[in-house]
């Protein structure tokens, strides 16, 4: 397939490399978008698409397919956060977070979820968003799944989603397939690399290059450092250049006069550009309950070849355990793609104990548990902070609540691999051991001191900071996404969420962003949009 | 002196051959960094390095190199914050033997270096995990990212497929 971002570039679509930058630049638009990830990219067609005109500021570089050469050495640096090396402030939790122009979407894994019917109850009950029921939503969604090519995938799974399956039946557990955004997928496994062949329907190669066509102007390499405030509105948008390593070149100024601003940075991004801008927060909500879904790792090594590199990353998921009767924090079981770096650095250890399990790398099937995060009084997520020259950190404590459910998904995922046939099992813990049976998992397990830095926790998944409601008071944006104290600035990521989603959220940014920009865009013009997707 | 709830903000970072070549003049590391460093590269790679000595130096070599430039991908902070660490553990290092164990970090037997490593992931000390956790995921990127080392991995990426095609 062509690659639709190469098209429109070589049609005449405006991009400016910030990293490339030597004048200063002010640019003028009825919209200024802040990010182009799943929130910025829909935004940026929908609005284009009426009629409005926009500029798209985005931190990370333009990389497209050709540059996909499926290698983490390459994608790492260039399309992730901090060189995928993001971690909380006590370094407990990595976090994976997309950095170039598509955002996290170019990077992602493809699952491609509806936001859960009791995820959006609990906001009904707790979060005081009436409106918000599975019937309201469904039209958004189904736009998204139409504009984006969201089916349930056809491909019989991978052997390591596969194993997945066959502990689940085993055990009578509950599973499900995957549906995933792509088109023309050769079953490749190398989704989290950018896809080489243009089948993920990534922001990259759908909205972006779908809106610039329509005019949209876009900028990378260039961070939003000041949103400058005249009275209840944002005047202008000051941003700095970057250079190919992502810091500051000092080589221009960059300012964008619009009438709006639709923040779209992503949850650890957004709330960044609010605090460093100073704008009016009087209950401090900005930046807080800024929810993970913290992931537990379990390995296993199985006799025949599992080849977890090959094919669709994530096609099987597992909800059974999801939501518990009791305050628990409740956990989905899905799987990742088995990379060299990835798989390395996720294992614990080092030397030749390590080196002896990565020979086993192609008959090792791991399984994940995603924590459903933010639902309880005893789950409020971490908060974001600014270092000394304004970049982002988030700080993140982790309760008691939380290791309780850490252990349990330790020892469920242990159980289903030995159901699936594991020959050993390992949880990734610093004291973890290699466990040759169910009965000895379960003893070594229970054992297991839960703390940070002994237990092994990452996440794929950042959500809140910025949340949704009708309060002011506990709430940062109303219900279409506009912030409550002042009169140009919306929010459309996945900060805007009162809680984690419990499912991987892509597909609940599209929709709940799709509605938004919508909105906004027949507030601008006075008319609604009847035809995105065309 | 590090603060209390520093990060360290790195793990699976990378650089291209590219960067290699333009950006090997930078030098990061002081002596003692590079020192401290040079003292665990082989201990945390032990089974894949090779034990050649002279193979052995030249990755060795290699990896100080590519560690160096994956820093530049991250923010001022979290590189000031890596090298603060190596700074720290070195000079607890150089602590140890002033009181009279070794003489110099380089008279380190293999053996003693694993169970300092070993006592840095296990211990009670925020800092000193993070600095493990950081060298040990620094130093295994930077490795497995180069496709000459996936041999005993039997991995190899599709042939067949040509980005952007």
């Amino acid at each position: 397939m062509k690659d639709p971002m190469k098209l429109a570039l070589d049609q005449g679509a405006q991009h400016i490399d910030g990293a490339l930058l030597s004048n200063d630049l002010v640019l003028e638009a009825d919209v200024a978008i802040v990010g182009s990830g799943a929130g910025g990219g829909i935004a940026a067609e929908i609005l284009t698409t009426a009629g409005l005109s926009v500029v798209i500021i985005e931190e990370g570089g333009l990389h497209t397919s050709q540059g996909f050469n499926m290698e983490e050495s390459t994608a790492y640096p260039h399309l992730y956060q901090e060189a995928a090396g993001r971690r909380t402030v006590d370094g407990a939790i990595s976090v994976l977070q997309g950095r170039c122009v598509g955002g996290g979407t170019t990077v992602n894994w493809t699952t491609s979820l509806r936001t859960p019917a009791n995820t959006l109850d609990h906001w009904r009950e707790v979060h005081k968003l009436p409106g918000l029921t599975v019937d309201a939503m469904a039209p958004w969604f189904e736009k998204v799944e139409k504009r984006l090519h969201i089916r349930l995938w056809q491909v019989p799974p991978n052997q390591n989603n596969g194993l997945l399956a066959d502990g689940c039946k085993r055990l009578g557990w509950q599973y499900n397939i995957i549906p995933r955004n792509v088109l023309g997928c050769a079953n490749l496994g190398y989704c989290g690399m950018g896809c080489p062949i243009n089948a993920k329907q990534s922001m990259l190669i759908t909205t972006l290059p779908s809106a610039m066509m329509q005019g949209a102007k876009l900028l990378s390499h260039m961070r939003v450092q000041r949103l400058v405030r005249q009275r209840d509105r944002i005047a202008e948008v000051q941003c700095s250049p970057l250079d190919r390593f992502g810091a500051p070149s000092g080589s221009a100024k960059v300012t964008i006069k619009a009438k709006h601003v639709v923040m779209a940075a992503g949850a650890i991004g957004t709330p960044a550009v609010i605090m460093r801008s100073e704008l009016p927060d009087p209950y401090g909500m900005v930046g807080h309950r800024t929810f993970l879904h913290p992931v537990l790792i379990s390995g296993s090594i199985f006799k025949q070849a599992v080849n977890g590199h090959s094919g669709a990353p994530q096609s099987i998921y597992s909800d059974q355990f999801l939501w518990p009767e009791r305050d628990e924090m409740g956990f989905k079981l899905e799987v990742p793609p088995l990379h060299p770096i990835l798989l390395a650095t996720k294992l614990v250890g080092f030397g030749q104990w390590h080196a002896d399990i990565m020979e086993k790398f192609n008959n090792l099937q791991v399984t994940l548990a995603l924590l459903r995060d933010g639902f309880s009084r005893q789950s409020q997520g971490g908060r974001v902070v600014l270092s000394s020259e304004g970049l982002p950190k988030l700080d993140y404590e982790i309760s008691d609540y939380l290791w309780k459910s850490a252990r349990q998904a330790l020892l469920t995922m242990a159980e289903l691999q030995f159901a699936a046939g594991a020959q050993q099992v390992l949880p990734m813990h610093e004291a973890g051991e290699i466990y040759n049976s169910w009965q000895q998992a379960k003893k070594g397990i229970n054992g297991l001191n839960m703390a940070p830095r002994q237990t092994t926790l990452t996440s794929a998944h950042v959500m809140g900071g910025c949340p949704m409601g009708g309060d002011p008071v506990t709430s940062v944006i109303d219900p279409d996404g506009r912030f409550h104290h002042l009169e140009n600035l919306w929010v459309m990521d996945g900060s805007m969420f009162p809680t984690s989603i419990g499912a991987n959220p892509q597909l609940s940014i599209y929709g709940f962003v799709a509605r938004n920009a919508s909105l906004l865009a027949e507030k601008l013009t006075g008319h609604a949009v009847s035809n995105w997707p065309n | 002196m590090l603060g209390a709830g520093v990060a360290i903000s790195f793990g699976s970072v990378l650089y291209t051959d590219r960067d290699l070549v333009t950006r090997h003049q930078s030098k990061l590391f002081d002596p003692h960094q590079e020192t401290a460093l040079r003292a665990f590269i082989p201990i945390i790679l032990d089974g894949v390095i090779s034990k050649k000595a002279e193979t052995r130096q030249a990755q060795v070599d290699r990896i100080v190199l590519q560690m160096e430039l994956a820093l530049q991908y991250l923010p001022s902070f979290s590189r000031d914050q890596f090298l603060d660490l190596l700074s720290h553990l070195s000079r607890r290092l150089t602590r140890w033997a002033l009181a009279g164990q070794w003489t110099q970090l380089s008279e380190l037997s293999v053996a003693q270096r694993i169970e300092i490593l070993q006592s840095w992931r296990h211990s009670f000390i925020s800092l000193l995990q993070q600095a493990y956790q950081g060298l040990r995921e620094l130093v295994l990127a930077s490795w497995y990212g180069s496709s000459e080392h996936w041999a005993p991995l039997k991995y190899n990426k599709p042939a067949w497929v040509v980005p952007g095609r």
